[in-house]
């Protein structure tokens, strides 16, 4: 990681470096937004080998668009909002969508774990939401995941769905409504 | 369980998402750092291969290498694609033929809803392009499903406007506006013709020839159709439009400048 008395470089020197053609600068944006550029192409994706690809094409074409990039805006949504629109070139297929994953519940020797009983309800409410998000239309998908999971700012949300700022909070109501619909689904098929 | 997750408020909601994006096992991210590198390094030393977003005072330039791509690809029937990116519409030169026929422009899910024009601009946020050379349109519809928005005019066929093939419809006007992809179309370098034009001035793009459309839906894939007419593609003032008719290249032309008129 470079850096300048001791401290990484901030995106904005890093983008002014890379826009002036250092690929080694860029190199380190990269390697900082690779894992949540992943994880939003996964989400529009929904398949592991589509959103690798998406992931890189979206770093080359940012690399390019460097020179269009308004000096002082923040780079990871504008970052993200090409991740997802590669990802959503890539959804053609009718190859299988892979769904969210809960992490096993681990033992917590710390002695504050909840109790079972309040883990289980927990751990029920997590698949809910989970099967819930998976079933919403990959556009309120996004702007939850950019929320609640990324926990993006209203400002970066805006940029990152290339929406005017103020729509943001209905745009995300909506979604969760749209949520609370596909519950009631999801409460129907168990019961 | 659901029923009680149901009854939560929006920033209760927003919590219990929260807590549940702490126990997600995330797909594990590939280390993509070393191959962007590659690819920007190799794009470095074949500029030719780079194909950044465009930006519009440089698409004559880049439109007159694609079309000279296309020429020589096809003469050596090289198996290579070339892409025109307009914003909310990319057009990709793909070998051979299409290999899916499905249902026509205009008959589809992705249309969005039917409107009145004033409608349709109200809901889209821009003001429609409607040709002068033609009457009111038969049909419209609008949708801003995507982050961008699209008009679709449709006049019905007649006496001096043609049947398009396989469509009740003698022209057919798409108008993208927004920088996100909304559509897509596959050219086949066997079958169809593809080469530059003009519109009141502007670079435009001319297609003959059975291709593909695709059409970002409302969950986020994409619906193919197919497209028998000819197509005029070009951009003006933001919006991207796509005028379907089968009238030859110059009146199609004439049609899309009585906009400008």
């Amino acid at each position: 990681m470079r850096s300048v008395e001791g401290r990484p470089l901030e995106d904005a020197e890093l983008v002014d470096l890379a826009r002036d053609g250092d690929v080694h600068a860029y190199e380190e944006l990269v390697a900082r937004y690779q894992a949540i550029a992943y994880r939003v192409a996964w989400l529009v994706a929904r398949q592991a080998g589509e959103a690798e690809d998406a992931v890189q094409e979206a770093f080359v074409k940012a690399y390019y668009a460097l020179p269009r990039f308004r000096p002082g805006a923040p780079f990871r949504p504008w970052l993200l909002r090409i991740v997802a629109n590669e990802a959503r070139n890539r959804v053609r297929s009718s190859r299988r969508r892979e769904g969210l994953v809960l992490r096993a519940v681990a033992a917590d020797p710390g002695g504050a774990a909840p109790s079972p009983e309040a883990a289980a309800l927990e751990r029920e409410d997590a698949q809910a939401l989970t099967r819930a998000m998976e079933r919403l239309r990959e556009s309120d998908r996004l702007v939850i995941a950019y929320r609640y999971l990324f926990e993006l700012s209203e400002s970066e949300m805006a940029d990152a769905l290339g929406v005017r700022p103020g729509t943001v909070k209905s745009r995300l109501s909506r979604a969760l409504g749209r949520l609370r619909t596909e519950l009631e689904t999801s409460g129907e098929m168990t019961r | 369980m659901t029923e009680r997750l149901r009854r939560l408020d929006d920033d209760a909601l927003g919590r219990a998402l929260t807590m549940t994006a702490r126990d997600i096992e995330w797909p594990a991210a590939p280390d993509v750092v070393g191959e962007v590198y590659r690819r920007l390094r190799d794009h470095e030393r074949h500029p030719s291969l780079a194909r950044p977003r465009l930006s519009i005072s440089r698409r004559r330039r880049t439109l007159l290498l694609v079309v000279a791509a296309v020429v020589l690809l096809a003469a050596a029937a090289v198996a290579a694609k070339v892409v025109i990116d307009l914003g909310a519409l990319t057009i990709e030169t793909i070998p051979g033929r299409p290999t899916a026929l499905p249902s026509p422009v205009a008959s589809g899910p992705t249309l969005g809803h039917p409107a009145t024009l004033e409608e349709a601009e109200r809901e889209a946020g821009f003001a429609a392009e409607v040709p002068e050379a033609l009457d009111a349109p038969s049909g419209v519809w609008v949708d801003t499903a995507q982050e961008g928005a699209r008009i679709l005019l449709a006049w019905s066929a007649d006496g001096v406007l043609p049947a398009i093939d396989g469509l009740p419809w003698g022209a057919v006007l798409y108008e993208f506006r927004g920088q996100m992809e909304q559509a897509s179309k596959n050219v086949f370098m066997d079958g169809n013709t593809f080469e530059d034009a003009k519109v009141g001035g502007h670079d435009a793009i001319w297609i003959t020839g059975e291709h593909e459309l695709d059409v970002v839906t409302d969950e986020g894939t994409y619906a193919r159709y197919r497209v028998t007419g000819n197509v005029l593609v070009w951009a003006n003032d933001g919006i991207v439009l796509r005028l379907e008719t089968s009238l030859d290249q110059a009146a199609a032309v004439r049609v899309a400048e009585s906009i400008l008129a």
